[in-house]
């Protein structure tokens, strides 16, 4: 009988101290992000999910790129959403899970899980200072996504419908069944411009690595969103801001264009890294830089030999990554900030300052010596000297088709974008906005209108 | 024998008598072993025992003259008159159930029960159908020699096992294995077919939910040999040599060489090749393109250039493949056990060598050895120590069809030569342009060519697998039928991966040359050394399982009860280490440290910048389970039992709360032996049982959380840590149950000549994991999630009948086996909220659709082809068109064509036995019906960018009349995936899977002991034909459906062997 009763004892001991033996991690590599700071600065180190796949496709229907015939099957063959962004096609963004809306969401879900945690933290005041670098580059990253999305899949900001022009989705939480609705564009802007204020506030000055967002890169940001939003004053207010902290440029004399790509990734320039997702189609051979492009490059413009590689007539490759290979660079860079200040500086009626900027930049881009100071007699010629510099120095950086819209509202600005593919004349009437289609899931998902 | 008794009773005269109320016996079988654990029941006075070890009873009777009732699993009950008064010690004699029905003792793992008192779903195979086909793996014995068990062969080389269909989708769909009343962790390949004594698969909830969560797919127990008590030691020797004929190397047509020359001319002189010529990777490019372009550089003269690719037409690479790498395989198996027990101890004791040589000559070698003993202490306490240890060693060979492969993302032309004439080793275009490679060593880099045929002597793919069980069991018995039993098992299996790939191997080769920098004065570089490349992957699962149960059993008057109950914890642990060792020399052992921080620039492409690959990782996963059980019977006179079993199971899941855990499952049955009843009095259907069941089995995926988890890696693009989101936040995680009805009837006509049992079943499957399509605004790139999304219900049916046809000298034995399992969905949350193309697959995605299979097949409907363009045509609004975005876009759920289930829901086999004297013959034809599967066939935009396509391409619309006999477009340039998708999904592609199939042939003959003169107690020679071919295929395609996709379909297979014993 004794050991019926010691049995008894020993599978009552056992229900005992099952819940603390059921405690025990089933896995070390697992844990609960909102368990500490260090596990959420994780989720924001994933590198290639928040840095290095920005949408690139605004790229392919610009105009610094061209597709030959002989070229364009094999593209097709590879991604159909690539021609058809090309030629803008309604098929887009279909045929492949990883495409330009759904990659700055899955940044967005990370940052929504980090900024819910870092609102669950009490952090003792050791931790205040990794809390507010957590939280402000959580929120800068989300920013950053959200324009992304904007520039693509959004009528460009204008004052007075984008209180009803629909914008993206506002994706503010990580849970997902909530169904998806579009904000209205000056609510995605708002949000941007409110979060990035607050970052500025939060994010350090100094990091490890240029992946990780500083209080430079917040300005540089807010000065970009500003921008768009056609608000110049405060746009060049961050955009000095940013340049106090980040002033500093190449001087492009003393880079080699023998090199095979003559800038290194994180760069003197370099405010924040991010890169564009490598997309066959917007790769040479299969695209190469437009060639009139090239040629609006004077001869002591070092650039032309630095971003550029010419094999043969109509065979010109683009090489002036700030990533420093093939993939091509979507973070930001001081370069931007001064062109920035420039353009607003002018629009605002401050020649003397625009001029200045826009000419401290160029000394670092012509041969020298040798290069004369850009000199403008009225704020319209300054504006189209600072303009035309934009163009030739922020190629392939998913900035042009961004500017290729917010510039339509002005006639003197607007491009019009002619393509020629297989005889057959395709052309963006610069009055025209184009807008990219949602993905066809996506809409099917939420019933959200597609535009 | 020449009497043959049914009962037959010796009376021994009483040496001395113990005392008039004692009535003492002994049980033995008609050789005279004894049978321990014989109920013994005297009627009149209620009281009850069983035989012990040596088969002794002693039962005190209150009645001058009584009736003793004795019954043994596998033996006809026995009832003896019996008088008190004359205490003579009685030898009943039990005789083995007649004919065919095995009356048989299943094991749950938990406890045994014989078949008559059980109210479960059960199938016993026992070891004459374990041996009568030869397969290295215990799992490959069960193949249509059982209702309810499905192999699904479509996952190549690895087929899926599923016991009465799916219970999950995909929350593991493997049944739970268990080998000696433990759940097995470790490799299945492990276990020796020739050391398993019988295996029971347990089928409903009253079988199976004593395992709880881990029950829900099935659960197959197998038990290993045992020794006897009081039996001399005895030896038994079996051998097998089996020969595996070369598969088919035609079985998946492709296009020909003539035609992909043709169509590389056409590409060419389109331009199509203009840019990977300029591609600054240099991607290798087909030997036919650089013809092409040498002609046109002037380089080779047009006489040249046609007479080489004339010669390329002639080749054919499969005749390659069948001269210098295919071959028959070759199976070699010994075994060898002793086993035998005294009256306190009984063992087993065996070894096991098997070497395998299959069609590519890799080798697989598998020792095995048990030992097993039951030791009694005294009458109470009984010790069961067991050990088992088992070792393989698989080395990798030649590389097959479809594992050599010019650059990445290309299919081998067919042109392809891996000889010369003279039989060595050809050059194969790799990654690199030709003209890039030849000579590259005169730069002072390693030699770039790839000579397939050589290339696997520089390197050895070898896994060693080894693996130790180490089991204790102690049984006191406690009172009479009161005993407690614990249990403990320590398992311990370690998987070694070696992957080394020498200096000469090409791999190692093109990434030394790759990482090779040169400067602008040609100094090179080295930057990945020249040496070996060396990964080790070793795996390590170590678990723990106690257990302790109490059993108590009680048999009075017409009544017994079975009870049990205990607690059981699980500890499994996995530990794994991964490193790559560049620089690594075999002799000496040194390796040389590289740079895995820094990118560098490619040699053959400066454009491309890449960092040395990485593969240092560490695995440490520790997984627990507790577990309540309880399980009870309750028989009455033999005519009614009722049953019923409990079991609440947690573990250490992540995420979740701690009530989330576990949970409760729970089963009760009730059967009725109705040719027990008085009233019952049909003596031509003498058994007659009907069993009704029902109860409750559960799953759950243990990789998802209730919360947002992360898992933490190393090297982001700065080289340091960083995490990904593992799980997102699910807070309606719940377990999957599966409440399962099972109604059956057990039958025996004519003394059981014909017998066998009949059973409906209904699994309610609720709470079910499975992908949902979820809005990527949502974060998931993938577009899916995977949590309870659905309910699901199965509807099935397994028949088995047995029969002697002919019983005199020539013996005719048939076994009928017919399974019908049909699952669909109830619900499937979100269902239809997507398009009509994502419902369309393989047959081996989920279908989420209400009322349609879980496997289900779909297709756009199929308006034929144009007869002008020759262009593949669907519906749109009633219209056939070849607008396949309009296609896509307007085709409904509704419009697409259902075909039917993707698995057969019917499926069984026929087995015929003849014997006359030693010679014995088996014949098994296995059949499915009901099924469908989507063949394949050309894709053009495949064939352009892969260089290779589907033999369907010669058969391609031509000219207009060409629709009339052909259902292959026409080749457009250039092609138009939406065109090709439509066509491949379309129902035109789908065919019929139905077949017949002849499993196995087997002939034997058995020496009888007479006649041999060697000491050998039994001697039988054996020849077994695998898998000779199909009787009828409802296809005309020449199709396995059963291997719809794959490049090779498996052929017959030959064995010859003994088996022995002395």
């Amino acid at each position: 009988m004794k050991i019926k009763y010691s049995l008894i004892i020993l599978l009552s001991c056992l229900s005992i101290s099952c819940e603390k033996y059921l405690e025990v991690k089933p896995d070390k590599k697992l844990a609960v992000p909102s368990d500490n700071l260090s596990n959420l600065k994780l989720l924001l180190d994933d590198t290639n999910t928040m840095n290095q796949q920005v949408p690139a496709l605004g790229e392919a229907a610009s105009d610094n790129i061209f597709i030959r015939d002989t070229q364009f099957d094999p593209v097709a063959q590879v991604s159909i959403t690539s021609v058809n962004s090309y030629l803008w096609q309604s098929d887009v963004f279909n045929d492949k899970a990883r495409n330009d809306w759904a990659l700055p969401y899955a940044v967005i879900i990370n940052t929504n899980l980090v900024l819910e945690g870092t609102d669950k933290i009490q952090p003792r005041a050791s931790e205040q200072q990794l809390w507010n670098t957590v939280k402000g580059s959580a929120l800068l990253f989300r920013s950053f996504a959200f324009y992304t999305l904007l520039q693509e899949f959004a009528r460009p900001y204008n004052v007075t419908t984008a209180s009803q022009d629909p914008g993206i989705v506002l994706k503010l939480n990580s849970d997902i069944n909530e169904v998806s609705k579009r904000s209205s564009v000056r609510q995605c802007y708002d949000k941007i411009v409110s979060d990035l204020t607050e970052a500025v506030k939060l994010l350090p000055e100094n990091v490890t690595f240029r992946t990780e967002p500083t209080t430079a890169a917040g300005y540089a940001l807010l000065a970009r969103v500003y921008l768009s939003m056609n608000d110049y004053s405060q746009s060049l207010i961050n955009a000095e801001k940013a340049l106090q902290l980040f002033p500093t440029l190449m001087d492009y004399n003393s880079l080699s264009a023998a090199a095979t790509f003559p800038f290194k990734r994180y760069n003197e320039e370099v405010i924040f890294h991010a890169s564009l997702v490598q997309d066959r189609a917007l790769a040479y051979p299969y695209a190469c830089a437009d060639e009139i492009l090239y040629n609006e490059y004077r001869a002591d413009d070092l650039r032309k030999s630095l971003f550029f590689r010419r094999n043969g007539p109509a065979d010109i490759q683009f090489r002036g990554s700030y990533v420093g290979s093939l993939t091509n660079f979507g973070g930001m860079a001081s370069d931007e900030l001064y062109l920035i200040a420039a353009e607003c500086a002018s629009r605002i009626g401050n020649r003397a300052k625009a001029l200045d900027y826009l000419n401290k930049l160029a000394a670092k881009r012509y041969k020298q010596p040798g290069f004369v100071n850009f000199q403008a007699g009225t704020d319209q010629e300054a504006l189209d000297l600072i303009l035309k510099e934009r163009r030739k120095e922020l190629l392939f950086r998913n900035l042009r088709w961004g500017d290729i819209n917010r510039l339509k509202a002005e006639a003197r600005y607007r491009t019009t974008i002619t393509k020629v593919s297989k005889g057959v004349v395709y052309v963006l009437p610069a009055e025209k906005n184009y807008v990219f289609l949602i993905p066809r899931k996506v809409i099917e998902a939420s019933g959200m209108a597609q535009n | 024998m020449k009497t043959i008794a049914i009962i037959m009773v010796l009376i021994l005269s009483a040496l001395y008598c113990l005392g008039q109320e004692d009535i003492k016996g002994r049980v033995l079988t008609q050789s005279g072993e004894p049978l321990p654990g014989a109920s013994v029941i005297l009627k009149k006075a209620g009281t009850s025992t069983s035989a012990d070890a040596n088969g002794d009873f002693i039962l005190r009777s209150t009645y001058a003259s009584d009736s003793l009732y004795i019954t043994f699993v596998g033996y006809k009950p026995l009832t003896l008159a019996v008088t008190s008064l004359r205490s003579e010690k009685i030898v009943a004699v039990l005789l083995p159930i007649s004919r065919q029905l095995e009356e048989v003792s299943v094991s749950t793992g938990y406890y045994q029960v014989p078949a008559e008192r059980s109210t479960g779903s059960f199938v016993f195979i026992d070891q004459n159908t374990i041996n009568r086909t030869n397969t290295t793996d215990i799992l490959g014995r069960l193949k249509g020699v059982t209702n309810s068990v499905l192999f699904d062969e479509r996952n190549q080389g690895e087929p899926k096992v599923s016991v009465r269909g799916l219970s999950t989708i995909f929350a593991g769909q493997a049944p739970l294995v268990v080998l000696n009343n433990f759940p097995y962790e470790g490799n299945i390949k492990d276990i020796n077919p020739n050391d398993v004594e019988s295996i029971s698969i347990l089928k409903d909830a009253a079988a199976a939910s004593i395992w709880g969560v881990r029950a829900a797919n099935g659960v197959i127990v197998i038990t290993t040999k045992k020794g006897r008590a009081n039996k001399k030691p005895e030896v038994g020797f079996n051998s097998t040599f089996s020969i595996g004929n070369q598969p088919d190397l035609g079985y998946n047509r492709t296009i020909s060489s003539a035609e992909l020359i043709n169509e590389e001319k056409t590409l060419f002189d389109k331009g199509f090749y203009s840019a990977l010529e300029k591609d600054p990777s240099r991607p290798g490019l087909s030997p036919v393109v650089e013809i092409l372009i040498a002609r046109r550089d002037g380089k080779l003269s047009p006489a040249a250039a046609d007479e080489q690719l004339a010669r390329l037409a002639s080749n054919n690479v499969m005749d390659d493949f069948e001269k210098y790498i295919y071959k028959n395989s070759f199976n070699q198996q010994y075994a060898v056990n002793v086993h035998g027990g005294s009256e306190w101890n009984s063992y087993y004791v065996s070894a096991g060598f098997d070497k395998n040589t299959n069609f590519t000559s890799g080798q697989y070698d598998r020792l095995t050895l048990r030992a097993d003993e039951v030791i009694s202490l005294g009458k109470k306490v009984k010790i069961r120590p067991n050990i088992a240890y088992s070792s393989g060693k698989e080395i990798a060979g030649m590389p097959g069809i479809g594992e050599i492969f010019p650059g990445q993302n290309t299919t081998l032309y067919p042109y392809a030569r891996l000889a010369d004439d003279q039989g060595n080793p050809a050059i194969l275009t790799k990654d690199y342009r030709t003209s890039f490679v030849t000579n590259i060593e005169d730069k002072g880099l390693l030699n770039w060519q790839y000579r397939p045929l050589e290339d696997y002597k520089y390197q050895e793919l070898r896994t060693d697998q080894k693996s130790l069980i180490l089991n204790m069991g102690v049984d006191y018995q406690i009172l009479s039928g009161l005993t407690a039993k614990v249990q403990y098992q320590f398992e311990n299996s370690r998987t070694d991966y070696r992957d080394w790939k020498g200096v000469e191997s090409y791999f190692a080769r093109d990434l030394i040359n790759r990482f090779t920098q040169a400067n602008s004065a040609g100094a090179l570089r080295f930057e990945v050394p020249r040496g070996d490349i060396l990964n080790l992957n070793s795996t390590a699962i170590a678990s723990h399982t106690g257990r302790g149960q109490l059993e108590y059993q009680k048999a009075w008057a017409k009544h017994r009860v079975d009870v049990l109950g205990g607690a059981e914890i699980r500890d499994v642990g996995v530990k794994g280490n991964a490193y790559l060792t560049y620089g690594y020399s075999d002799d000496g052992l040194s390796n040389v440290p590289v740079n895995l921080i820094d990118q560098f620039p490619m040699y053959q492409n400066p454009l491309s910048n890449q960092a040395i690959p990485k593969g240092n990782d560490f695995t440490d996963q520790l997984n627990r389970y507790t577990a309540w059980f309880a399980n009870a019977a309750w028989t009455y006179d033999n005519r009614y039992i009722i049953s019923a079993s409990g079991r609440r199971d947690a573990s250490n899941l992540f995420g979740v709360k701690s009530n989330q855990k576990g949970v409760p499952l729970w089963s009760a049955g009730f059967a009725w032996n109705l040719h027990n009843e008085d009233f019952y009095h049909f003596n031509s259907l003498d058994h007659l049982k009907l069993r009704l069941t029902y109860g409750y089995n559960g799953n759950l995926d243990r990789n998802l959380s209730a919360i947002a988890t992360i898992t933490q890696f190393s090297g982001n693009f700065n080289s340091s840590p960083y995490a990904q989101i593992r799980s997102y936040p699910n807070p309606e995680l719940s377990w999957e149950t599966v409440g399962v009805l099972n109604a059956g009837v057990d039958f025996g006509i004519k003394n059981s000549r014909v017998n066998g049992s009949i059973e409906y079943y209904i699994k309610n499957g609720n709470n079910l994991i499975g992908d949902q399509p979820i809005d990527p605004t949502n974060g998931l790139v993938s577009g899916t999630i995977r949590r309870n999304v659905a309910d699901m219900v199965t509807r099935g049916v397994d028949l088995q009948i047995n029969s002697l046809n002919i019983d005199r000298k020539v013996k005719w034995n048939s076994n009928f086996i017919f399974s019908y399992n049909a699952n669909e969905l109830k619900s499937y949350y979100n269902e239809g909220a997507f398009s009509a193309e994502s419902y369309i697959n393989s047959g081996r995605g989920v279908v989420p659709l209400k009322g349609k299979p879980v496997y289900s097949l779909y297709s756009y409907p199929w308006a034929g082809l144009n007869p002008n363009t020759g262009d593949p045509m669907g519906y749109v609004n009633g219209q056939a068109v070849s607008n396949y975005q309009a296609i896509a876009s307007t085709t409904t759920v509704d419009n697409l064509v259902f075909h039917g289930p993707a698995l057969p829901p019917v499926f069984g086999a026929l087995g015929n036995t003849v014997s006359y004297k030693g010679f014995s013959a088996y014949f098994n034809l296995t059949y499915k019906f009901g099924y469908y599967f989507r063949r394949q066939s050309i894709s053009y935009s495949q064939l352009y960018s892969r260089g290779g396509g589907h033999g369907d391409y010669s058969q391609r619309w031509q000219k207009p009349g060409d629709e009339q006999h052909t259902i292959v477009p026409s080749r457009v340039y250039p092609a138009v995936a939406a065109r090709d998708n439509f066509y491949l999904n379309s129902a035109v592609l789908v065919e019929k899977g139905d077949h017949i199939r002849l499993q196995d042939v087997n002939f034997s003959y058995q020496f009888q002991g007479e006649r041999v003169k060697v000491p050998l107690k039994g001697m039988i020679l054996f020849a077994n034909v695998r898998n000779p071919g199909f009787l009828w295929r409802s296809n005309q395609s020449g199709l396995d459906p059963d291997y719809p996709g794959s490049p090779l379909t498996p052929s017959y297979s030959l064995s010859f062997g003994l088996r022995t014993s002395f």
